[in-house]
């Protein structure tokens, strides 16, 4: 939590607490989130910007650094987080499930977009830095809102399975940033 | 001799069907004249591929890739046997021989990839993309 309240202060809250949003996302949105739990529809929404976000990191990151492993690892959050969306876009519609944006969906948006403003104004070691930091409380970030908002909150088995299944990838990303950042130099 | 290459995100092979070539690949550093592993019709796309049958008087042993990880970790085969990998994961994976001798490239999810064993020997192998799925080949010296 240390680590997280210091690098992205705003994702978890914007993820764990829609409310603690309220004063920068739409007041009205997140009075209703708080007042209803989040539907399928919300998850729906929730998981495909979530791999968005990761995606557009990614391409920043193989825009902007020069070090191999970490553009091994940018292409890495390409490809993994673009293939968790097409399941889960296939999975929608299979479903006829219609992803609705709430709180916590755009909250999340919001805070993503303005650390990658700030990643977008670095170069060399210290975006190499500051990105692969940023993946690490990121993908920490959304492990803790699976487990504690997306999968418990899910009503149909098959989202619900879709996202127990994507945790271990998750896992997987995490370590890898974390691998890849301890070998950087600096 | 059969090159072996990608179509389309799938393995498949150049050989003509009904004959088997059989490019032996050795241990890291040294294509062996022995030849460990063959390598065989290999991809299959979609559902219903990659279920058919190993070659008579042979096994096929199916490995399923999900969850980032290979289940079960360790199979056993007789020579001629037949071990296939079935992506049932969410993310593109690659089953890798830690030796070089084999690889599958990238398996998309709902892909698979086969190998029929040779020569006896414990292979090990891993996932080029999630460095930590590891898996093992052992080959038996004869039925």
């Amino acid at each position: 939590m240390k680590l997280l309240s210091r690098v992205i202060p705003s994702l978890l809250v914007a993820a764990l607490a829609a409310v603690s949003l309220s004063a920068s996302v739409d007041a009205k949105a997140a009075k209703a989130s708080k007042a209803a739990p989040l539907t399928d529809a919300n998850i729906a929404a929730i998981v495909l910007a979530a791999n968005s976000i990761d995606i557009e990191n990614a391409q920043l990151a193989l825009k902007t650094s020069t070090d191999e492993s970490v553009k091994a690892f940018a292409q890495m959050m390409v490809t993994d987080h673009t293939s968790v969306n097409d399941k889960a876009k296939a999975l929608a519609g299979k479903l006829k499930l219609t992803p609705v944006g709430n709180a916590a969906s755009r909250g999340l948006v919001k805070s993503t977009g303005a650390k990658r403003a700030e990643l977008a104004k670095l170069t060399g070691g210290a975006f190499d830095q500051a990105y692969l930091d940023n993946e690490i409380s990121y993908h920490q970030a959304v492990l803790d809102m699976l487990d504690q908002q997306l999968v418990p909150g899910a009503k149909n088995a098959e989202l619900k399975d879709l996202l127990t299944s994507v945790r271990p990838a998750f896992v997987a990303h995490l370590d890898k940033a974390k691998e890849t950042r301890a070998a950087l130099k600096g | 001799m059969r090159a072996i290459r990608e179509e389309g995100g799938a393995i498949r092979t150049t050989a003509r069907r009904g004959r088997r070539a059989r490019p032996r690949v050795g241990p890291r550093g040294a294509v062996s004249a022995a030849g460990l592993v063959i390598l065989i019709a290999v991809a299959a796309l979609g559902p219903g591929c990659g279920h058919g049958s190993a070659p008579r008087g042979h096994s096929l042993h199916v490995v399923t890739i999900r969850r980032i990880a290979f289940a079960p970790p360790l199979v056993t085969l007789a020579p001629g046997d037949t071990i296939e990998w079935r992506n049932r994961d969410l993310v593109p994976h690659t089953v890798s021989a830690r030796n070089d001798a084999w690889d599958s490239g990238s398996l998309a999810p709902d892909s698979s990839w086969r190998l029929v064993a040779s020569q006896a020997g414990s292979f090990a192998y891993f996932c080029r993309f999630h460095t930590n799925m590891h898996g093992t080949v052992a080959i038996a010296r004869s039925r």
